[in-house]
């Protein structure tokens, strides 16, 4: 099992000062100090900016009547990225889930920042969430305008390599090219972490390059990303969690 | 938020226009319902005048209700709905707003056409205001009530009859009331009495329809 593990990047590359202008908080900077956490931490010590960690603290996760995993721990720092791996039906999709709050843990809590992590996730599951009736302007402009965000639809799909199908009806496009259409709207919406659950399935030479490029961007402008893939991810930035089975 | 939400409806008017078949659908549906009746128990007019209101009634709750199993299938299956639920936007805000393109789609239309079906089958004339009321203070609630049944059933294979089953019951006090309220107008009654209580039920489904749908989607897509 595994569980008990700690994965504590500390980049010093933190450029996340605008995340910490969504919302005042109180000051968790004396509350991990007092905690002794401070230690683990190289980066600068004044504001909350170098606090925007993601935690997970003991997360069990029950699925039926079967634990899938127990008493998991990591934290990842800004700038950093967690590859989840390991078989298939170990967890990892569960795990994921979690952590964007779609399923609740059985045990242990999801942290960004020392509060929650509601409302600040992109989360790509297996599904794209592009509707087949729209074009995909349609498609990203909705999410665009219900996020809430005003960025270049453009310039996102140009990143992903599919600003030429930007008015076709999406019913018409292949699997990979929908795969590149939920990935950018990564790009469009503003949120300091990315959950991505095997991001580069169905997607070509290509299109891994370029979302590895939109990925290390994300990084290095001091956001969080956790993956789950199967294919080998060149990602300097990245520790690797494997999960086991239950012996 | 409001900026979120007025996106959303948008969207959802614009899927369901270019796929063009939920309005239609559900408008044809309650014209052959009500013109069943006629067929059935003989075209007299004392008759038809005597059930014309608890006919146009029945046939819209059950054209509100045959569209209902739609309203979240469709973003559970592509992902759309989790989507939802992850935005900073509050999810029963997004149920209202999914409601409320439900409610132009089906209830809207319905409450259009009403007065025709109602003055086809020899209503009286006092009931015709009153039916209209009736309706688009009761449609929307069909719509809010009918997204709990909605939120509770997706993911099961044959929904529609269970949310049938599970809706039709919590229906029956708009049928009593909005019925109640064209008896009495053409009695010579006021319907006022039945609109307010019609108007009362719109503003608890207001706030209370749509965190029980979304606790109902929350679960249901875990």
């Amino acid at each position: 099992m595994s569980g008990g593990l700690a994965v504590v990047g500390a980049s010093r590359r933190v450029r996340a000062a605008h995340y910490a202008t969504e919302r005042p908080r109180r000051p968790v900077a004396a509350l991990l100090a007092r905690r002794g956490e401070l230690a683990q931490y190289d980066g600068p010590r004044f504001g909350e900016a170098v606090f925007v960690t993601l935690q997970a603290i003991d997360l069990t996760c029950i699925r039926g009547e079967r634990m899938i995993f127990s008493g998991l721990t990591f934290s990842v720092a800004p700038g950093r990225a967690l590859l989840v791996r390991g078989p298939n039906g170990v967890g990892k999709t569960s795990l994921l889930r979690l952590l964007a709050g779609l399923n609740a843990p059985a045990v242990g809590q999801v942290r960004w920042a020392g509060g929650s992590l509601a409302g600040r996730v992109s989360y790509v599951g297996h599904l794209d969430a592009i509707k087949a009736a729209l074009t995909l302007r349609e498609n990203l402009a909705f999410w665009l305008a219900y996020r809430g965000h005003n960025r270049s639809l453009a310039a996102a799909l140009d990143a992903l390599g599919i600003a030429h199908l930007i008015d076709m009806p999406t019913r018409y496009l292949s699997a990979g090219q929908r795969r590149r259409a939920a990935l950018a709207k990564l790009l469009l919406v503003d949120a300091p972490v990315w959950l991505l659950d095997e991001p580069v399935s169905s997607l070509d030479g290509r299109g891994i390059e370029v979302f590895m490029v939109a990925l290390r961007r994300h990084l290095a402008e001091g956001g969080v990303a956790v993956l789950s893939t199967h294919q080998e991810l060149a990602i300097d930035e990245a520790e690797t969690l494997t999960l086991g089975r239950n012996p | 938020m409001m900026r979120s939400l007025w996106a959303l409806l948008h969207h959802d008017l614009r899927i369901s226009l270019r796929q063009g078949n939920a309005s239609t659908s559900v408008v044809v549906f309650f014209v052959l319902a009500v013109t069943l009746f006629p067929l059935g128990v003989g075209p007299e007019p004392q008759v038809l005048a005597r059930i014309a209101s608890g006919v146009v009634w029945a046939a819209a709750l059950l054209a509100a209700m045959i569209s209902l199993d739609r309203l979240f299938q469709a973003d559970f299956e592509d992902g759309v709905l989790e989507q939802l639920c992850l935005a900073p936007t509050p999810l029963p805000a997004a149920v209202l707003a999914k409601a409320l393109a439900h409610w132009l789609l089906t209830g809207l239309p319905l409450t259009l056409i009403a007065p025709v079906l109602a003055m086809a089958l020899q209503m009286e004339g006092a009931g015709v205001v009153p039916l209209i009321l009736g309706l688009a203070l009761g449609t929307p609630v069909l719509s809010l009530v009918g997204a709990i049944g909605a939120g509770l059933t997706i993911g099961i294979r044959r929904g529609s009859v269970l949310l049938s089953l599970l809706v039709l019951p919590l229906f029956l006090p708009i049928l009593i009331f909005g019925v109640g309220a064209v008896e009495a107008a053409i009695n010579g009654l006021s319907a006022r009495p039945h609109l307010l209580i019609l108007g009362a039920m719109l503003l608890a489904a207001i706030v209370l329809a749509p965190l029980a749908t979304a606790a109902a989607l929350r679960a249901n897509t875990e």
